[in-house]
Order: C-alpha cells, then sequence, then structure tokens
C-alpha cells in the first residue's frame, strides 16, 4: 500500500489550493465557450478571454501575496486506483502544489497571456476564424497552468502533452498556408521525440519510488546516500527495506527526463521546430514560443532538479552550452525578424538551460522570468513592425516583398519612435547591458557557469572551462545580431517603402493603443529595478532569493549531492569571478554591438541592403541554414524513414495486395466453378429425383386409376411376378 | 383309359366349355346358366375323386343357394323389361393377356413340379372297398382335429348373413 | 385302375381358374364378376379335392373344401346385398359407370 500521510491542512491553504484550481480553470472555460459558441458572441467573444485571462491574473496576483516566502501548499486529492496482481492496491493522488516558483509562473504566464491577447485584439482583427484563435489560447494558457500546478509528474505530462497540442492548433492557425501546417507538425512530431524520453524518465523513477508525487519523490530522493556507484536508499515510501540502486540508471532517469526539455525548450539537437513555428501569428510566437511554453522546459529542470545525478547535469550543461552558441551563430546570419528572434530564444533558452546544468538552478530560473518580459516585448515590438510593413504592403498592392525581411525595412525610429523606444530596453535587456534585467540575469549564470567549470577543474581538467567559453562567446554574438537588426530595422532609410505616413495607423498615432500598451508594460519590465534594487548585483534580487535552491529545494539538492554547496562556498571563496564575469559581460556586449555597427556600415556601403539574396559567404550560409540541421535530418532520419516506409508501401502494393488480387480472383474462378458444378450436378440431381418421383408418381396415379378391375390386373401381375422368380431360379 | 377316366374328361371338357360360354355371351342370365353348368360339372368331377359329401355340398350351396342368390341378384338389379340384361366386356386384351399369363404360370409349375407324394396312393386306391362314403370321416375330423375351425366358419356365416340381411335393408330415413 | 392321375385335374383347375380371372378383369356388369369369382373358388375347390384323393388320411383337402364353400356362400350373400345396395344408390351395377359417378 502506498497509503500518503496527508499533511495537515489549514483551511487557508485548502482555498489557496482551491484558489489555484480557479485560475486552473478560468481560461479554459472561457476558451472552450469561444471554441463552441464564439461566433455567436459580440465581437466573436474576446472580451470573454480577456476578463477571464485578466481575473486570473488577478487570482494569481493574491496566490502570489499569500505564498511568496510565506509558505508552500501543497494539497493532494485521491486521484485513481489500480489493483495489482496480489490482492493490493496501488492509490495514486493529484493535487495542487504552490511554492515560490509556482506561484511565480503562475503570474507570468498570466500576466503575458493577458498582454499577448490585449495585443491579439488588434494584430488579428478581421481573420476569419478570429474565435477560435483566443479559445485556442485559452486552452494554452489552462494548459501551462496545469503544468506550474501539477504536483506529480503524470499529470504533469499530460499537461505537458496538452501544451503541445495547443502549440500546434496556434502554429497552424493559418492553416491555408502550407509552411504553417508543415511548421505545426514539424513542431509537434520533434517534441514527441523528446516526450518519448520524458516518458522512459517517469516510468523509471516510478519503477524505483513507486511514486508520482514530486514532491515525495524529492523526499525519498533526499534520503539517498551516495556511495559512488550506487545510491543508497533507506526503507522510503511504499517500501520496507533499503534498495540500493545504480548510479547509471538514475542518471538515465534524468536524462530521460531532460530528454522531454530538450524538445519543449528547442536544445540541441531538437531545436529546429522553433525557428519554423515562427509561421505562427506574431502575439502566438511572443506568448509560447518567447515567454511561456519553451520556459516549461527549464520548470520542468528546476522540478526535477534534485533527480538530477552529477553526470546528468554534466550532459545538461554541455547541451545547453551548444545550444546557446549555435543558436547566437544562427541568429547572426538571418535577415527574417521573427527568425532572428527565434534564433535568440534558442540562444536564450540554451542559457537557462547551461545554467540548470551548472548548478545555478536560481540564475536560470532569473533567466527564465526577466527573459519571458523582454522577450515578449521584442515579439509584440516586431509584431507591430510587421503589422505596419503588411499595412504598407497592402496600400502598394504588393504581395512579393517579405514584408518580415529586415533589408526591406529601415528608418523605423522616426516613423514609429514609440516602437522604438519599447523595442531598445528589451533589445538591451537580451544583450545584456547593464540597468536592464537581462544583465542581472545572464551575469548571475555566467558566474555560476565560471564558478562550475573553475570547481570541476580544481582536479587539472581545463576542458570543463568549454562551458563558459560558449557562454561568453554567446554574449558577443548576442550584442552583435541585435545590434545589426536594430540598425537595420530603425536607422537609415525606409528602403521598400518611401512613404513614411503608409507605416503609420494614422498622422497622429503610430499603431493602435492596444498594440502600444502591452509594449509599453513589457519595455518597461525589462528595466532592472523591478528584478532587483540593485541593478548591478543579482545576489540582491527577490526572485534569486525567492527561488534559491535552499528555498525551492528545502535544503535538499538531490542525487548531485554536495555539488550545489560546493560551488556556492567556491564563488565564495573565489570573490574575483563575480567581479570579473560582470566586466567582461559588459565589454564583450559592447564589442558585439561595435560589431554589429560595423557589419551595418558595411552593408550600407557596399550598398547590399537593397538586394535581397541569401548569404553567399561559406560561414554565414551555414549559418543561415542553421548549420544545415533540418538537411541532415532531412537526410540522416527523414529520407531514410520515407524510403523506408516507400518499400514498405510498394511491398505492400506489389506483393501483400497482389497476391491478395491474385487469391481474390483463383477464389472467383473456383466459386464460379463451383457455381457451375453446384447449377449442374447438385442442382441436377435433384432435378433428376424430382423428375424420378414425378415419374413414379404419374406411373402410381396410372395404377390407382380407380377402376377396380385394373387393380386386379395390378395385383395378378405381381403374382406372374412370383412366376418368374419361380422360373428364373 | 377307364371308364372313370372317360367320364372325367368329358366333365372336364363340358366345365371348360360352359366357363367360356359364361365368358363369351353378353346376356347375363346365359352366363349364370353357363355358370350352373360349370358347377354341375365339378360337383359329378367330385364324386369321381370319391369326394360324394363334397360334392353334395357343392350341389346344396352352389346350385342351390349361390346360383339362386346370383338370379336373385340379377332380377333385382335391372330396370330393363322385356329384353335380356347384357353385359359388355372391356380389358379384353389385357385381361387376356395377364389371364394367359397365370395359365402358362401356372402350367409350367404343375408339370415342372416335383411331386413328393407319399405312399398313400395306394392306400387310396384301397379306399373304395373300406368306406363307400367320405362322410363319416369328414365327420370324425370336422368335430375332433377341426372343431374349432368349424365353429369360426358357422360363426362367420352367421355374421356374413346378418350383416347381408343389414346391409340390403331398405334406410328408412332415406 | 378307376384313379385318375393328378396332373389333368391340376390343368383342368388352371383353366378354370384362369377363365374365373378372365371373367372378373373383363365383364362390366358386377354379378357376372361375382360369378367369375365363384369360378374361381371352385377350380380351388378341384384342386383341393385332388390333392386329397391322393393324401386321405385326415380328409384335410375335403374338409378345406366345405369350409371354402362355406366362405363362398357367405362371401356371395354379402357381395350381392352390396350390389342390391349399389344399385339402389347409382341404379346400375355396371362397374364403370359407378367409377364415373362417384367421380364427382
Amino acid at each position: 500500500m502506498n497509503q500518503v500521510a496527508a499533511p495537515l491542512l489549514t483551511p487557508e491553504q485548502n482555498s489557496l489550493a482551491l484558489w489555484a484550481l480557479l485560475v486552473l480553470v478560468l481560461p479554459l472555460i472561457a476558451g472552450g465557450l469561444l471554441l463552441l459558441f464564439g461566433k455567436k458572441l459580440t465581437r466573436q467573444g474576446d472580451w470573454l478571454a480577456i476578463a477571464a485571462t485578466g481575473l486570473a491574473f488577478f487570482l494569481s496576483l493574491y496566490l502570489f501575496f499569500q505564498v511568496w516566502e510565506k509558505q508552500a501548499v501543497h494539497v493532494t486529492w485521491p486521484w485513481f486506483q489500480l489493483a495489482t496482481g496480489n490482492t493490493s492496491i496501488i492509490s495514486f493522488t493529484t493535487g495542487v502544489y504552490l511554492d515560490n516558483l509556482a506561484v511565480l509562473m503562475l503570474v507570468i504566464v498570466t500576466f503575458i497571456s493577458l498582454l499577448v491577447q490585449v495585443f491579439s485584439v488588434i494584430y488579428m482583427h478581421g481573420e476569419w476564424r478570429y474565435h477560435h484563435y483566443f479559445g485556442y489560447l485559452g486552452i494554452f494558457t489552462f494548459s501551462m497552468l496545469g503544468i506550474v500546478l501539477s504536483d506529480n509528474l503524470l499529470l504533469l505530462f499530460i499537461f505537458w502533452e496538452l501544451v503541445g497540442f495547443s502549440s500546434y492548433l496556434l502554429i497552424g492557425f493559418w492553416y491555408e498556408k502550407d509552411a504553417a501546417v508543415l511548421a505545426g507538425k514539424k513542431a509537434f512530431l520533434f517534441n514527441r521525440v523528446g516526450d518519448i524520453g520524458f516518458l522512459f524518465g517517469i516510468f523509471l523513477l516510478y519503477t524505483y519510488f513507486h511514486t508520482f508525487d514530486l514532491i515525495l519523490l524529492k523526499n525519498a530522493i533526499a534520503s539517498g546516500v551516495n556511495q559512488g556507484n550506487n545510491f543508497l536508499f533507506p526503507a522510503i515510501t511504499g517500501q520496507a527495506d533499503a534498495i540500493t540502486l545504480s548510479y547509471t540508471w538514475l542518471t538515465l532517469a534524468g536524462l530521460g527526463i531532460f530528454c522531454g526539455c530538450v524538445g519543449k525548450s528547442a536544445q540541441f539537437p531538437l531545436q529546429v521546430w522553433l525557428p519554423d513555428a515562427m509561421e505562427g501569428p506574431t502575439p502566438v510566437s511572443s506568448l509560447i514560443h518567447a515567454a511561456t511554453m519553451v520556459a516549461a522546459g527549464v520548470y520542468l529542470l528546476s522540478r526535477c532538479f534534485p533527480f538530477f545525478t552529477e553526470d546528468a547535469l554534466l550532459v545538461i550543461a554541455i547541451i545547453g552550452g551548444l545550444t546557446a552558441l549555435l543558436g547566437a551563430l544562427a541568429a547572426t546570419a538571418q535577415y527574417d525578424i521573427k527568425k532572428i528572434l527565434a534564433f535568440s530564444t534558442i540562444s536564450q533558452l540554451g542559457y537557462m538551460v547551461m545554467g540548470m546544468g551548472v548548478g545555478a538552478h536560481d540564475a536560470s530560473l532569473l533567466h527564465l522570468v526577466t527573459h519571458a518580459f523582454f522577450k515578449a516585448s521584442l515579439f509584440l515590438n516586431a509584431g507591430i513592425v510587421i503589422h505596419a510593413m503588411h499595412h504598407a504592403a497592402h496600400e502598394f498592392s504588393d504581395e512579393h516583398s517579405d514584408v518580415q525581411d529586415i533589408r526591406n525595412m529601415g528608418g523605423f525610429r522616426k516613423i514609429l519612435p514609440f516602437t522604438f523606444y519599447a523595442y531598445i530596453p528589451a533589445a538591451a535587456a537580451l544583450v545584456g547591458l547593464p540597468l536592464f534585467s537581462g544583465f542581472l540575469s545572464k551575469d548571475a549564470i555566467l558566474t555560476g557557469a565560471w564558478g562550475w567549470a573553475g570547481f570541476k577543474s580544481q582536479n587539472g581538467n581545463l576542458l570543463y572551462y568549454v562551458i563558459p567559453v560558449f557562454a561568453f562567446g554567446s554574449v558577443l554574438l548576442t550584442g552583435f545580431y541585435m545590434a545589426k537588426h536594430c540598425f537595420y530595422i530603425f536607422f537609415g532609410e525606409s528602403k521598400l517603402y518611401k512613404e513614411p505616413e503608409l507605416l503609420r495607423e494614422n498622422k497622429t498615432a503610430e499603431a493602435s493603443g492596444l498594440l502600444l500598451v502591452p509594449v509599453a508594460i513589457l519595455a518597461v519590465l525589462s528595466l532592472a529595478f523591478f528584478f532587483s534594487l540593485n541593478p548591478f548585483n543579482y545576489a540582491g534580487s527577490w526572485v534569486m532569493q525567492g527561488v534559491s535552491w535552499q528555498k525551492l529545494l528545502m535544503e535538499q539538492p538531490g542525487l548531485s549531492g554536495g555539488l550545489l554547496p560546493a560551488i556556492t562556498t567556491y564563488l565564495h571563496e573565489a570573490s574575483y569571478i563575480s567581479l570579473a564575469t560582470a566586466i567582461l559581460s559588459i565589454l564583450l556586449a559592447v564589442v558585439g554591438i561595435w560589431l554589429g555597427w560595423l557589419s551595418y556600415k558595411k552593408a550600407v556601403a557596399a550598398g547590399g541592403l537593397s538586394t535581397i539574396t541569401a548569404p553567399t559567404s561559406g560561414f554565414s550560409r551555414l549559418a543561415y541554414r542553421h548549420f544545415y540541421l533540418d538537411a541532415f535530418y532531412e537526410k540522416v532520419i527523414i529520407n531514410p524513414f520515407m524510403r523506408l516506409s516507400g518499400g514498405a508501401a510498394a511491398f505492400d502494393k506489389n506483393f501483400i495486395d497482389y497476391s491478395l488480387n491474385t487469391f481474390a480472383k483463383i477464389m472467383v474462378v473456383l466459386a464460379k466453378l463451383i457455381g457451375w458444378v453446384d447449377r449442374w450436378l447438385v442442382d441436377g440431381t435433384v432435378h433428376l429425383l424430382v423428375k424420378v418421383a414425378g415419374v413414379t408418381g404419374k406411373l402410381g396415379r396410372f395404377m390407382q386409376n380407380g377402376k377396380v378391375q385394373s387393380y386386379y390386373i395390378f395385383s395378378l401381375l405381381g403374382l406372374i411376378l412370383l412366376f418368374l422368380y419361380i422360373l428364373a431360379f | 383309359m377307364s371308364l372313370v377316366l372317360i367320364f372325367f374328361y368329358v366333365f372336364g371338357f363340358l366345365a371348360i366349355a360352359s366357363a367360356a360360354f359364361m365368358l363369351a355371351t353378353k346376356n347375363v342370365l346365359y352366363a349364370a346358366f353357363g355358370l350352373l353348368v360349370t358347377l354341375l360339372s365339378l360337383a359329378a368331377i367330385f364324386i369321381l375323386l370319391f369326394a360324394d359329401f363334397v360334392a353334395i355340398t357343392q350341389l346344396m350351396v352352389y346350385v342351390g343357394g349361390v346360383l339362386v342368390l346370383i338370379l336373385f341378384g340379377v332380377m333385382l338389379s335391372n330396370q330393363v323389361q322385356g329384353r335380356a340384361v347384357q353385359s359388355e366386356s372391356v380389358n379384353g386384351i389385357s385381361g387376356g393377356l395377364v389371364a394367359s399369363a397365370i395359365f402358362g404360370g401356372l402350367a409350367y409349375l404343375i408339370l415342372s413340379a416335383d411331386y413328393l407324394l407319399p405312399e398313400g396312393i395306394t392306400v387310396a386306391d384301397a379306399a373304395p372297398a373300406n368306406t363307400k362314403s367320405s362322410i363319416i370321416a369328414i365327420g370324425i375330423r370336422l368335430i375332433t382335429n377341426f372343431a374349432l375351425p368349424f365353429e369360426v366358419a358357422s360363426l362367420i356365416l352367421l355374421i356374413a348373413l346378418m350383416g347381408a340381411a343389414y346391409i340390403s335393408t331398405e334406410d328408412k330415413h332415406e | 385302375m378307376n384313379n385318375i392321375p393328378l396332373i389333368p385335374v391340376l390343368l383342368l383347375g388352371a383353366v378354370l381358374f384362369c377363365l374365373g380371372i378372365l371373367a372378373v378383369i373383363t365383364k362390366r356388369h358386377a354379378i357376372v364378376v361375382l360369378m367369375g369369382i365363384e369360378l374361381i373358388f371352385n377350380a380351388a375347390n378341384l384342386n383341393l379335392v385332388a390333392f386329397n384323393r391322393h393324401q386321405p388320411d385326415l380328409m384335410q383337402g375335403q374338409v378345406f373344401s366345405v369350409f371354402v364353400m362355406v366362405i363362398a356362400a357367405a362371401e356371395s350373400a354379402v357381395a350381392l346385398a352390396i350390389i342390391l345396395k349399389v344399385y339402389s344408390y347409382f341404379k346400375t351395377v355396371n362397374l364403370d359407370q359407378i367409377r364415373h359417378e362417384t367421380d364427382v
């Protein structure tokens, strides 16, 4: 029996859990109503979606102030029971877990969702599936909140899949476009690849610990004692005796869970779906593919942090670092504004994952929070820019030019000044300039990475420094590509559409207020003050303190054992690292921006701005094509599979179907033959019998003619027969 | 050829001839008379075969009873007056074929049969010397060996008479 | 030598028997048919008596011939009664006509 001794709950905790459930279902109700009846509501019901999300946001704020730094609420309910072979029953519970991280995520998800929906009112205006769009957003919000609130891995996995599903719906929202359909399919399938690993990880953990409950798992794992190759667990839940589990299997379990993160958070090697996902509407890209959904992987890593062994963390760090560098490199060669932001998202997610891997757990979460705001801001601004370009393209009846290509833009600083001033802080935050939020979080991650490498390489193996080098290289590249595309968009002259007023909503306003307000709010939130009173020191950040591993994990770092405390101690001793990181990162960012300026000047001088061609030089082509990862998958995985399935289909058609058809033909011929036999032999026999019976009957009737004398004749014939018999013998 | 044998052939010929006449004639009354001659001839043959009781019974029952009954029947079942009662023939060919086939078969059987007659022929030859009549022997047999058939025959006769009387009664209710 | 051989007697019986049969088959008048039947009875009687001449121990042949006569008398009585009844019903004793009358 797996009976969990339910902790005593105060009425207040219970009510908090119920409020949390309300937050969860509000977007679902709104989304469901919109999908079913959206067409009949006034304004197709966008107000309903926004009201529900707004209400959810305010409830989240209430929960936030009740829970943050005060208490952790864990309420469970019985979910279902399974009978095993031997009379015992396995009970499964479901529940809500509210701690600092959960309420923080609640606020972020509902807040950005709210802003994006307000933004979408104008941006998606006139779409013929307008209500569907808001319905899908509601379902997405619901799924994301479910991930955040779940207290067990099974439920989390269910919501995880729902998120993937709603993402699929939204990427393929414009399903009239082939590219959107393909992108949705691609995103869905790449997520599935990761989810298989995730599922296996869950299975492994359940096999060992007999529970899906994250809290129970964490407690069980915390009691483990590292014995080198094995972990010894004293009597944990549901088991009488201490068990010994292999280090390898636990590492594999952790890596399995990390697979889910790789899929969802677009880490190497599954990151290729994210740039394609930009086929979806821009607000969707902002909400899902920048701020929240892709962050779910990082959230999962944080929740499952205790389940990762030191080796698993090493793999995570390597994957994260590699992704950060590759994303940044790919972004340098892009000219599509959304593609640039998408690759930067990959790069930033790489940072977060790397942060998790190097044990900078809290820094990673801080970056998750700050990134959510500034990346949402960037995407929404990009949305305004694209909206403006569309507007102008529409006026010119221009259907051939790519409205998302930054080489077609230019001079928007004058044309769309408000957007410019909203864009710059977010971009600065992304680059990591001081005073902006990104600086804090990136600095924290970089410091963590350096500290981790320093601690690990104490044994003389300097290879560990590759990770921080990757990270610092990415900082340089980020500065370069962000500066470059900002110059392209906002400086110089408008290249494609010379009349500036065509790009604006009207003479007085550059865009609708509903577009600008969310952008403004997010831009303001890109400033560092909101996250730390001292904008140069991340250590004082209230977010960092709230989500530090000591608080979130309750001083139980899990399987990685003493790694986290050791790094903390190491950083404390080597205090120069922190300062050096700050200076170095600022320096690199500035150099990156300067290089971006040079690149822009060079392009202007060469007059290359007006010629829109794919890059020709070796490296930039490599980066532009995203290192030919897609082509690689196409060649190595997809094509062989297609050939295999084509072969299977051909086999099926040429062999199995042919055999079946031949068999069927034989059967038909046989059936005809049998039919013939039936008609002529069987039926013939029957008819013959009938004829014989008829003739016999006629004969009998002839004898029974009513003449008594002929009866006599016939009986005498019998007598004659007797004579003949006697004569014969 | 003894006298007895001559008488046998004479009476046999007479019986066949009168029977043929009975067949040939269309007049029913003539047929009845043909039958009369046949029955009488047979009675004579019975005497020749030392069956005097059977011969007397033949005369009494057939000639005196059955034939009279038949004549009554002929008279009672005729509407015609003033001309002879006629009877046509049918099935001449098939009847002739069947009858001749049966005769052929019977004749063949009779001629080809291997009679296992006991030595009693000699005894029979001596019989007339011992007893002038077979009446005593038949009487003894009828009340000893054949008592039960005798009684049953009487019953049958009684029932037949009763039945005949009942059947021929005019139905009052018609 | 006042013994009559068996074979001629039997042949005479056979001839009479066949003539009786012929009468039964060919005649249309019911009473003539009845006469044919009497003829058949007599042919049988002749055989019985002839065999009795050659096996006179128990007089079975003669006793049986007497029984045959009894039966014949009874038969003819009943038959004539039936014929009279048929006549009173159909007003004819012609067998073919009776058959046609019954074919309603």
